[in-house]
Parts: C-alpha cells; sequence; structure tokens
C-alpha cells in the first residue's frame, strides 16, 4: 500500500507515502552483511533484530519520490552525464551503460526524520550493539526504498514502452558524493522532507537518491563491481555475501 | 592465572555481563564479569592484575576470533559490554592511581559528519582495551580537538569519516591538532579511507578495525 501525495511541481514530479509493510526487509541478509553465516548467527542477535525492526515500523514514515524529465533532456558521454544544462562528473562506470538513455529519472527517498529520531534514542541508551543494529536495519529500509522506488519508476516508464538503465547514486561507481547538490537542485524544495548539508550529506541521515536512465533499448545489467575500487560498497558487499 | 580470573576472562570473551544475561545461553544464570570482578576484589586480587590477567586475556582472545573471522562485530561489542560491566568496579582504583588505565584517548567524528556508529564502534573497543576515552561526538570542528587536548595533553587522537567530502576535513583537523602539539599521534578511520590518505594528511595512522588498532596500540605507543 502506498499513497501518492501529489505531484509537487508538474507533472513529472512524482512523491509517495509508503507504508514500511510493504517494504522487504530480509533479516537474513542484515545477519550475514555482519560476517556470520546462515548456521552461526548467535540466536539473540536474530531476535534482538526482530524486537528492533517491530519497533522502527510503529515509528517510521517512510517517504520517496522520482521526477522524469522529457525526452531529449538527459545524455551520457565520456565520464560524464547532462540532464539539461547541468553536467554531472559521473565517472565511465555510470556514464557507458547510459551512453544509450535519452531522458532520465532522478530519485530520492527516506526512512524519515522518526527512524533518526528513534536511532538517537538508542543512542542515549548507549548500548553500542543495539545502536549497531539499529543502525544496520536503517540501512536495509532505505536500500529497500531505493527497490521500491526503482519498480515505480520502471512502471511508470513501461506505460510508455520504455525500458530503465540500473540506478546510480552520488558516492557510488566513482560518482563523488558532493555532486548530490547537482542533484538536488533539480528537485522540489524540502522534495521528500530530505535536506542536503554543506558535506552532502542527506538528513534524515537514512536516505538514498540517485538517477536511472531511460530509452527505448536501455538494459538493467549486473552492476559493474569488479570495476570499481569503493571497496565499502554495499553492493559489492552483497556479492561477496 | 587464578581460576577467577580465567573465569573472568571467559566471561569477557563470551560476553558473559552479570547473571541476569541470557547471552551466552550455555552460562544462563551463571555469574558474569560483574558479579566476577566483584568478587576478585573482595579476594584482594590486585586491580591491575584483574585488568592484565583476566579482563584483557578476555578481550585479547575475542580479539583473535575477530582476525580470523571466528567473531564479528556484534561478538566484539558484547565482550565490550561485558568489559564495561567489570570496569564499573574497578574505577575508583583508577581514580586513586591504585591501577592504571593505558592511557587517555581523545575520539570524534570530523567536521561536517553526522555518522557515528563507526566511532562508537572503536569508542566500545578501546574502553574494552583498557582506554581512558574522552568522545568528543559527531560533527566535531578542528578547534574543539585542539581544547580538549589542553586538557589531556598526553591523549591519543582519532578521528572518523564516512563521506569522501568531510574526509578532507581530518586533514585540517591534523594540522591544526599538530600545530599547538606536534608529538600528539593522530590516528585516523572511516570506510572511504586509506593508509595512503593517513599518509597523505600527515597522520600517523590509518585502520581498518577497531581491534587491529586496538592491538596496534597495546604494542606500539
Amino acid at each position: 500500500m502506498q499513497t501518492k501525495i501529489k505531484s509537487k511541481t508538474n507533472n513529472s514530479t512524482i512523491e509517495y507515502s509508503i507504508d514500511i509493510n510493504s517494504l522487504k526487509i530480509d533479516f537474513d541478509s542484515i545477519l550475514l552483511s555482519m560476517g556470520y553465516s546462515k548456521e552461526n548467527v548467535p540466536i539473540f542477535l536474530r531476535s534482538l533484530l526482530k524486537d528492533l525492526y517491530a519497533e522502527a515500523i510503529l515509528i517510521s514514515k517512510p517517504k520517496s519520490g522520482f521526477k522524469l524529465f522529457p525526452q531529449g533532456s538527459a545524455y551520457a558521454t565520456n565520464g560524464k552525464v547532462v540532464i539539461e544544462d547541468e553536467t554531472f562528473e559521473t565517472d565511465k562506470i555510470i556514464s557507458y551503460p547510459l551512453k544509450q538513455m535519452n531522458s532520465i529519472v532522478i530519485f530520492a527517498g527516506t526512512v524519515g526524520k522518526e527512524f533518526d529520531e528513534w536511532l538517537n534514542e538508542k543512542k542515549q541508551e548507549e548500548d553500542t550493539i543495539q545502536e549497531y543494529i539499529s543502525n544496520l536495519l536503517g540501512s536495509a529500509i532505505a536500500e529497500s526504498i531505493a527497490e521500491w522506488t526503482y519498480t515505480k519508476i520502471v512502471k511508470n516508464v513501461e506505460k510508455d514502452n520504455l525500458s530503465c538503465s540500473n540506478s546510480y547514486s552520488p558516492g557510488y561507481c566513482g560518482w563523488s558524493v558532493s555532486e548530490q547538490h547537482k542533484l538536488f537542485s533539480f528537485f522540489p524544495k524540502n522534495f521528500c522532507e530530505i535536506k542536503l548539508l554543506e558535506s552532502a550529506l542527506m538528513l534524515p541521515i537514512k536516505s538514498i537518491s540517485g538517477i536511472v536512465g531511460v530509452s527505448e533499448n536501455i538494459i538493467k545489467m549486473d552492476y559493474p563491481c569488479d570495476v570499481c575500487n569503493i571497496p565499502h560498497c554495499y553492493k559489492n558487499r552483497i556479492l561477496s555475501n | 592465572m587464578s581460576e577467577l580470573l580465567e573465569q573472568l576472562a571467559v566471561c569477557i570473551e563470551r560476553g558473559k555481563v552479570n547473571i541476569k544475561s541470557p547471552f551466552p545461553p550455555d552460562l544462563k544464570g551463571q555469574e558474569g564479569a560483574d558479579e566476577l570482578t566483584k568478587r576478585a576484589i573482595d579476594e584482594s586480587i590486585h586491580p591491575n592484575d584483574i585488568l592484565n590477567d583476566g579482563l584483557m586475556i578476555g578481550m585479547q582472545r575475542v580479539g583473535d576470533k575477530f582476525e580470523t573471522g571466528k567473531a564479528f562485530i556484534p561478538d566484539m561489542l558484547i565482550a565490550a559490554k561485558a568489559m564495561n560491566a567489570a570496569m564499573v568496579h574497578l574505577k575508583p582504583f583508577f581514580e586513586s592511581g591504585e591501577a592504571e588505565l593505558k592511557g587517555d584517548f581523545i575520539i570524534g567524528t570530523v567536521a561536517g559528519d553526522l555518522h557515528d556508529i563507526g566511532k562508537n564502534i572503536v569508542k566500545m573497543v578501546l574502553t574494552g582495551g583498557g582506554w581512558n576515552v574522552i568522545d568528543l561526538g559527531s560533527d566535531v570542528k578542528a578547534e574543539k580537538f585542539v581544547e580538549t587536548l589542553k586538557e589531556y595533553p598526553n591523549a591519543l587522537v582519532g578521528m572518523s569519516a564516512l563521506l569522501t567530502t568531510t574526509m578532507m576535513q581530518m586533514e585540517v583537523t591534523t594540522k591544526a591538532i599538530k600545530e599547538v602539539f606536534p608529538k600528539t599521534k593522530v590516528f585516523v578511520g572511516g570506510a572511504p579511507l586509506s593508509q595512503e590518505f593517513s599518509d597523505k594528511i600527515g597522520a600517523d595512522g590509518y585502520f581498518p578495525d577497531p581491534n587491529k588498532f586496538v592491538k596496534y596500540l597495546a604494542t606500539a605507543v
């Protein structure tokens, strides 16, 4: 279930309020990301994760949305992605698979400020294990919001017989996180209630953003983790598990 | 090592905080680090021996498991939690000077960055490793590190950052610290960092995980 709030600026911008129960959260993936195998996860960790999730779903108010640019408004070339009059220095890892696009979608989403407040409460309790697990849970929910939003974008463009590339985000695949500012300049003010600090950090802290290339014949591929040099990237972590 | 100190080491290694803790299940209902430390003090075992021959042995064991992929961050954290429960009883001896901690350690996430879970994990493991940790929190300006060093002039400093945009603040902070306290050792950590970056900004070392760092401190400082 989700609620389409309203188009904030024009028909191309959509914002959703998401029912957290509609997001797929894979507990095993969270536990595996800590290093455990399915067989050796301590029972208390599994139950702690479930308890924290039960708390989190009561307070979280996830939101996401996207903006679809018209045909011909974006292209990619030689390490750059251009949207209207703005050039993003993305690296070739991103520009190469987007070469065939002729329009683009930008998106953002957040677990919500209520989750941040809850996370801060956990910090105040000075129980670092709870804080650590809550943090991983928040990242997993944010990632699930990204997937949920991607599905919405695909459905939206499919109506016009168009297809989508992978999604790419500032801070990954050689694209500097500082370019987040350029990306957010295209969103209406206070989009999804996400604020951007000077350091390009999004607040609420568990938020996501990115781009998706669109055209008649663009395809979604495996992420090129073998050519990317960011060892801490979550995609790399998932693949190595 | 006395049997009591060995029991204490096991409690730290396994993360058995006190008699009420349900974890680990096979030690349910048994005394934990809390009760055993109190008992050791009552039996007149010197606080330094409790720390070095009991608590630290347990932390070393879980640290070794961490390094060989047999334990993970939650195991380190629960061991450190048990350690902290024990340290409550030893605190008066540290304050009176009868027993000694390893030293002071100032820690914080640099200006512009609000990510602090990594910093908090390092803090917990350092405390478990016998350090007095002064936590400045997140979004900490260079001046705050320098100001705190004036209060703890022999302290080591650890900085954390998670963003490529904020890691540059580490250079600013390191320079500010070294200008006033040239002999102070400054260490850096965080997902986008590397030893190369640490060298470039004039820091004294980069560590990818808290266990390696605590081990390094135990031998090198």
